[in-house]
């Protein structure tokens, strides 16, 4: 965006030059006779010399030139200084004085000399310019935020992606730097699918967040906020259900080839894979086989669970942490709901109270 | 163990280094105390101001007469924040391995029991950020109630 910004700049200070010299150049349309003839007036002011004035002269209209070297020749004035103020004044007197009284060029003349130098190509240009400009920013909003998010974070995208990548914490890991740049698909995915679950929730039926709003029945834009952290909660306690028995289930197998390492190696390799993943999937010939064989070691199918539970018992201990903070979160809401509905009901009676008629005393006071 | 000479050599060779000079080297060393990166602000995000502005909004006109705009944005903003981070707990929860067929419970996962532990850490650590940020709106809506509540009492 700044280089498209910097380009365009550029472009217009050739422009305005191009302008500039078309303004003193007589044989252009946007010629402008007035500045022509100050600007001639500035330089022979400067000129000191024969030589400078004649440049200067060389510069101006013909029409002008051949006047001024008609009416005030060299020949006539005995210094340099003398010749430039006999020119300076004809010039005054024939040129720059009937132009002044004619006041400022109209806008139509204005608009004229614009046209000559302001193209329909030079007028494209410039609007190819400012196009490419913003085609740049929204790219760059994109590309821009992920990859300032080293220093900033600046935007949802870019948080999220920083946190997929979360590296290690070991010094000097160079992967740790490199995950931060996570590919733009898994970006986009994981914002995709959280908007996806969004719709979802917005979608009519029996969702959980339907339902917990239905029990709380929400009075207030507050409340909404406090049910979409219950709903929130709920969902993720649900999925935290079935995930805390994954890594057991997925241990089972291993647990087996341990306990009954002597029993199966005797088996031929395929055979005791398909025997074992029979087993896994809950085939009751499998089953009667395997317990037959851990009966043999005087072990049931509970160890096997207890083994594969202790292989996984930090990964499960770790679910049910993040569970437990998952229920807090959610008593917190509940709490917050409580608290906001005790303070309502508060400043009700008190509105009561004040708008009740207060019971008369004993004398009537 | 260190005699006094190493001692002495490496505490000297402490005092030379002074850091990353690279700026990739110094990009790096600036993210070393990064957690998740979701605390990053920027000064100015326009969609999220537009958000945070919205529901503000609704927060005022479910509530009219009863909290001003400054509140309402306060509330607004700490809610959006928590929204954020909620949404990348749900999205990270949906990245872990063996989670794609929660739903039909007979299959196993095959991923690694590693990447599942890692992704579990990495959840309850942002879990926890997910709490604070709860905190905070929750002490945003009290402190707005106790003061409309002491508002009502001093009324009286």
């Amino acid at each position: 965006m700044a280089k498209a910004n910097w380009g365009k700049r550029r472009c217009q200070r050739f422009l305005q030059a191009r302008g500039t010299d078309a303004t003193y150049d007589p044989d252009h349309r946007a010629y402008d006779e007035t500045a022509a003839i100050e600007a001639l007036i500035l330089t022979l002011n400067r000129a000191k010399q024969d030589e400078e004035v004649v440049e200067a002269l060389q510069c101006a209209d013909a029409r002008v030139r051949e006047h001024l070297l008609r009416t005030c020749p060299r020949r006539n004035f005995a210094t340099t200084a003398e010749w430039v103020e006999g020119l300076r004044s004809e010039i005054f007197k024939r040129f720059l004085f009937p132009l002044m009284r004619l006041g400022p060029p109209p806008d139509e003349v204005l608009m004229h000399r614009s046209a000559a130098f302001l193209t329909d190509e030079v007028i494209a240009q410039q609007l190819k310019k400012p196009r490419q400009s913003s085609m740049q920013s929204s790219i760059g909003l994109w590309i821009g935020c992920c990859e300032s998010s080293k220093r900033s974070g600046s935007c949802r995208f870019a948080r999220c992606a920083n946190f997929i990548a979360l590296p290690s914490r070991k010094k000097g890991n160079r992967l740790r730097f490199q995950q931060r740049k996570t590919s733009m698909v898994e970006r986009v995915r994981l914002i995709k699918q959280d908007e996806d679950e969004d719709q979802d929730r917005a979608k009519p039926g029996p969702s959980i967040r339907c339902a917990i709003r239905n029990a709380i029945n929400p009075r207030d834009a507050i409340e909404e906020l406090y049910v979409d952290e219950l709903a929130d909660a709920a969902r993720l306690q649900a999925k935290l259900r079935d995930l805390g028995l994954r890594p057991i289930s997925t241990a089972l197998p291993d647990a087996l080839y341990e306990l009954l390492s002597d029993e199966l190696d005797g088996l031929d390799p395929s055979e005791r894979v398909n025997l074992v993943d029979a087993w896994s999937r809950g085939d009751p010939m499998a089953r009667s086989e395997i317990a037959a064989l851990l009966q043999r070691r005087g072990l049931t199918e509970e160890d096997v669970s207890a083994h594969a539970l202790l292989s996984v018992l930090p990964t499960v201990s770790a679910v049910e942490s993040f569970r437990s903070l998952v229920s807090s979160r959610r008593d917190k809401a509940l709490a917050g709901i409580a608290f906001r509905r005790q303070m309502v009901s508060q400043e009700q009676q008190l509105q009561r109270s004040l708008t009740l008629p207060r019971p008369r005393g004993k004398h009537g006071d | 163990m260190a005699t006094e000479r190493q001692i002495a050599a490496n505490r000297a060779n402490a005092k030379k280094s002074t850091g990353p000079k690279s700026r990739a080297g110094k990009a790096r060393a600036s993210a070393n105390s990064r957690q998740h990166g979701l605390a990053a602000r920027v000064a100015l995000d326009r969609e999220r101001v537009e958000a945070a502005r919205q529901l503000a909004q609704e927060i005022m006109d479910s509530l009219p007469g009863q909290i001003d705009l400054a509140q309402a944005m306060a509330i607004a903003d700490a809610e959006l924040d928590l929204r954020e981070a909620r949404a990348v707990s749900n999205g990270l929860l949906a990245l872990l391995p063996g989670t794609e067929g929660l739903v039909d419970s007979g299959a196993i996962p095959t991923s690694s029991s590693n990447d599942f532990a890692v992704g579990v850490l990495q959840l309850k650590r942002i879990e926890r950020y997910v709490r604070r940020l709860q905190v905070k709106r929750d002490r945003l809506v009290r402190s707005w109630l106790l003061e409309r509540h002491v508002g009502g009492f001093a009324g009286k």
